[in-house]
């Protein structure tokens, strides 16, 4: 038998903890990456984990059938409220230049952006503006490690 | 707590069951039941989907390292297998549409049925029948698989006659 609600609590306790700036945001993909270490090891073996991924997307994808349609958009809400406080702080406190400027690009891509105060706002025209640059950093062949959608390569000498 | 394994044999079980009869009823309801068991233990819909990235993580991170590349290629391979078992019940038992709709998963995935209607993986084939029956509205951003050939051959004309025409 399994407490889903453990990990699943695991993940939001670390997600607060990084949000009242109790933990540094580098330290959430850690506690994540321990949590999904802890599941894995539970459910003992590939074949569960993926189908266990399986079953809840299908309970996401028909969540309105099962939930009703107002359970469904109120949480899908909430998850994307969720995400982007966590993008905010990952931008105003990340050490990680690629890390801040990923939170960026993925806030951005929401439509949003960080005012002068720290804040989130919804400016699409600013976002335009990020999504822009950063696209065009990656055209201009920009240092990879500023590169936010790669991870670090091996450079040829 | 929950006994995930067992709700997932039942899947598994309904899954067959469909695979040699199309029907689908058992399948869809053992994912109901196991959908509602699990919601049953989970506060809420965003506990679901930290779990789904959960799952997600642990697959790309974890799995690799403890079970070995091979073992997770393996799995989905598996996995993989199944859809394609899966998607040719529905091509067998299901409506016209829906079976359409899956006979257009089964070319994404580079696959065409035979004669006796089993899996047989051919791109070029599934790359041609998905062109083929693409709406008409999409055509104008898909390549003609044909046309793919024939274009090639002519650039590759033209770039021959221009090397004759420099010498």
């Amino acid at each position: 038998m399994i407490d889903l609600e453990k990990y699943s609590q695991a993940t939001f306790d670390a997600e607060q903890d990084m949000i009242d700036s109790v933990t540094k945001p580098e330290e959430l993909e850690v506690a994540i990456n321990k949590a999904a270490t802890e599941l894995a090891q539970e459910l003992g073996s590939i074949e569960i984990l993926a189908r266990v991924g399986a079953l809840m997307q299908w309970a996401v994808d028909h969540a309105g059938e099962i939930f009703g349609d107002d359970v469904r958009e109120a949480a899908a809400e909430k998850i994307h409220a969720r995400g982007r406080e966590v993008l905010r702080v990952k931008v105003t406190r990340s050490s990680s230049a690629k890390h801040q400027k990923r939170a960026r690009v993925l806030l951005a891509q929401e439509g949003y952006v960080l005012n002068d105060d720290g804040e989130l706002v919804k400016d699409d025209e600013a976002a335009s503006e990020v999504m822009f640059n950063s696209l065009f950093d990656m055209l201009g062949g920009s240092d990879e490690d500023e590169n936010p959608f790669e991870g670090p390569t091996q450079v040829a000498a | 707590m929950i006994k995930l394994g067992r709700l997932i044999a039942q899947i598994e079980k309904a899954e067959q069951a469909y695979i040699k009869t199309g029907d689908s009823k058992p399948m869809t309801e053992a994912n109901e039941y196991a959908a509602t068991e699990v919601m049953k233990q989970l506060d809420s819909p965003e506990q679901l989907a930290r779990l789904i990235g959960l799952t997600q993580t642990a697959l790309d991170q974890f799995a690799p390292d403890h079970w070995g590349e091979e073992a997770v290629d393996q799995a989905y391979e598996a996995l993989r297998e199944k859809n394609i078992q899966m998607l040719l019940a529905t091509i067998r038992y299901a409506p016209e549409q829906q079976a359409l709709d899956a006979r257009r998963k089964l070319w994404s995935l580079g696959y065409v049925t035979d004669d006796s209607g089993e899996a047989l993986e051919s791109h070029a084939e599934a790359d041609r029948l998905l062109y083929e029956h693409a709406p008409a509205f999409m055509k104008g951003f898909l390549t003609d698989p044909n046309k793919l050939d024939e274009d090639i051959i002519e650039i590759f004309d033209s770039r021959k006659q221009r090397g004759r025409d420099i010498e």
